[in-house]
């Protein structure tokens, strides 16, 4: 099933390569090739490239190639609020992205300074979170080790590691 | 048409696939109590409300901008708001992270 796949997949690629080509040849031999007809070749080109490459991403997605079900948890299982809000505004943002762009008047959508600053926010809060996280990892490790120094008392934890799931 | 069909199947299948993690998730009973107990709980449960809040409250402003065709602003009070909650999320969290390490030097200072 896999290789059926893979040759259609690769049968697509071939087709959508050789079009263009086809279209030159044509419109040289038959008709006068101008650059808006060139145009409207290559975006048609791009079109299917990226419909292709969705058709790809969502197969391998629907056949667990690409694993997702741990999207909104840490690598120890737990759940992770930061990257939970960062999907929630990330989403949030590009739906809206797209139904501007199919319900809109056609034009590309500007995108105001604030939603920046949101989308910043979310990402600084989820890149903070796991440099803590990660530095809590370390103390931890590092304090389970024998004492060595005079200061072994001061870093030494006594409950819980406290590197849970941000 | 096809465009919005292929971002449907997307949407399915990312639905699917996270739901299925989080049930798998949910069944642990480790992660029962995940937003209520535990040393920051309250921590996440204020941010996952404020998040939720700001894009839900950015999602009913984008049926009046379909018109303009640009995205809506996010109004300054919100970002406000979103950033006052996730920096006390992030302090917390910090607080937690040395909580262990304060107590025990101000005891072996003692």
């Amino acid at each position: 099933m896999d290789n059926l796949w893979k040759n259609i997949i690769r049968a697509a690629f071939v087709l959508v390569g050789l079009c263009p080509v086809v279209m030159v040849i044509y419109f040289a031999l038959f008709r006068t090739l101008t650059k808006e007809y060139l145009l409207l070749v290559l975006g048609a080109e791009l079109a299917v490239l990226l419909f292709i490459f969705g058709v790809i991403v969502l197969y391998a997605l629907a056949t667990d190639q690409i694993k997702i079900d741990k999207l909104i948890s840490e690598p120890s299982g737990d759940a992770s609020i930061s990257r939970f809000q960062l999907l929630i505004f990330t989403f949030t943002i590009a739906l809206s992205f797209v139904y501007l762009v199919i319900i809109g008047p056609g034009k590309f959508p500007d995108v105001p300074n604030q939603v920046l600053i949101l989308l910043g926010i979310s990402a600084s809060t989820y890149g903070v979170g796991k440099g803590l996280q990660v530095a809590g990892k370390m103390v931890s490790d590092s304090s389970s080790q024998p004492p060595t120094g005079s200061d072994a008392m001061q870093t030494k934890p006594t409950g819980d590691p406290p590197t849970s799931g941000n | 048409m096809e465009l919005a069909l292929l971002i449907a199947c997307f949407a399915a299948v990312l639905a699917g696939k996270i739901l299925r993690g989080a049930a798998q998730w949910a069944r642990h009973p480790e992660n029962r109590n995940a937003l209520r107990g535990g040393k920051s709980g309250g921590l996440r449960l204020q941010m996952l409300a404020a998040s939720l809040v700001t894009a839900l409250y950015y999602l009913s402003r984008l049926p009046q901008s379909a018109a303009s065709g640009n995205l809506p602003p996010v109004q300054p009070y919100a970002l406000a708001i979103l950033a006052g909650s996730q920096a006390v999320f992030l302090v917390g969290m910090a607080r937690n992270l040395l909580r262990p390490f304060v107590s025990l030097k101000s005891e072996g200072e003692k």
